[in-house]
């Protein structure tokens, strides 16, 4: 798939089936994930790879955000501890954010050039998941990603117009 | 003691997630989008219709609530216009009911 059709084509997918994900599909998903780019190299990122339909349900209990039942769920996190240590505040505030978000965006492209669907999710119980999984005081659970065979593909949202926010050379409108 | 049947157990299970949701709902509405509160408030009502279906308490016109609300609900990600109207209809569905019953 050419990487344009990708990025245009992903969509936020919330109707999955049954159907499982096969284990090396998804060691291809996260290994696209490490490849993102990284402020100072710092990679202060891990990712939960959740698999178990119990568990997976467990943490659909506190994601209001979560529709549908998807084959499998990554939970993003920071390592605040990583990020700060070698960017300190804005490392740690800001850098590790951007980080997993590259990186979200890779593995949902990943996933859906290997026909899987995604839905990145931030509507969740930070501190249920935090306390579910035992995590330490630095690993922030950010984000989750619900992968799976679609059910339903949504339609294409709308979009703002590119000539509405890219200005070449020079900004050129007031406010 | 009186010791529980399985259909209790099940009824349990399903209002302790629903509990969960509108707990967690809460919580996460002090920093999320406005428009996301009703959006929380509707889902949770598509759910507890869910939980009465599942018990044989949901009448005709509460299984059609759920479906509206469950095809309608996702406008609020991209028309902020269409999905309170989408709250209006719905709640006029509920003073037409009342009305119809001879309510009010």
């Amino acid at each position: 798939m050419e990487t344009f059709d990708a990025i245009k084509g992903r969509r936020s997918v919330r109707k999955y089936t049954d159907r499982k994900i096969p284990k090396e599909k998804l060691e291809e998903i996260m290994e696209a994930a490490v490849w993102s780019p990284s402020g100072s190299n710092v990679q202060a990122w891990e990712f939960i790879v959740v698999e178990n339909n119990d568990a997976i349900k467990k943490i659909k209990t506190f994601s209001p955000g979560i529709f549908g039942n998807p084959a499998v769920m990554i939970i993003v996190c920071r390592d605040l501890k990583r990020a700060y240590e070698v960017c300190g505040e804005l490392g740690r505030d800001i850098l590790s954010l951007m980080d997993i978000s590259m990186a979200s965006e890779n593995i949902m492209l990943a996933a859906y050039d290997l026909g899987i669907g995604s839905c990145a999710v931030r509507s969740f119980g930070i501190s249920a998941v935090k306390r579910l999984y035992d995590l330490p005081e630095q690993i922030n659970p950010e984000l989750l990603i619900t992968l799976g065979y679609p059910e339903e593909t949504p339609k294409p949202p709308k979009r703002r117009e590119v000539g509405e926010v890219v200005h070449w050379g020079r900004r050129q409108v007031e406010g | 003691m009186k010791s529980s049947t399985g259909a209790e157990d099940k009824s349990r299970d399903e209002f302790f997630v629903l509990l969960a949701f509108l707990v967690t709902s809460a919580r996460n509405c002090v920093e999320e989008p406005k428009l996301y509160g009703p959006f929380r408030l509707i889902d949770g009502a598509s759910r507890l219709i869910e939980i009465l279906e599942g018990a044989g308490m949901a009448d005709k016109f509460l299984v059609a609530v759920r479906k509206k609300i469950d095809d309608g609900k996702y406008s609020v990600m991209g028309d902020k216009d269409e999905f309170i109207k989408f709250l209006d209809d719905l709640t006029l569905d509920f003073a037409d009911k009342l009305k119809s019953e001879g309510g009010a």
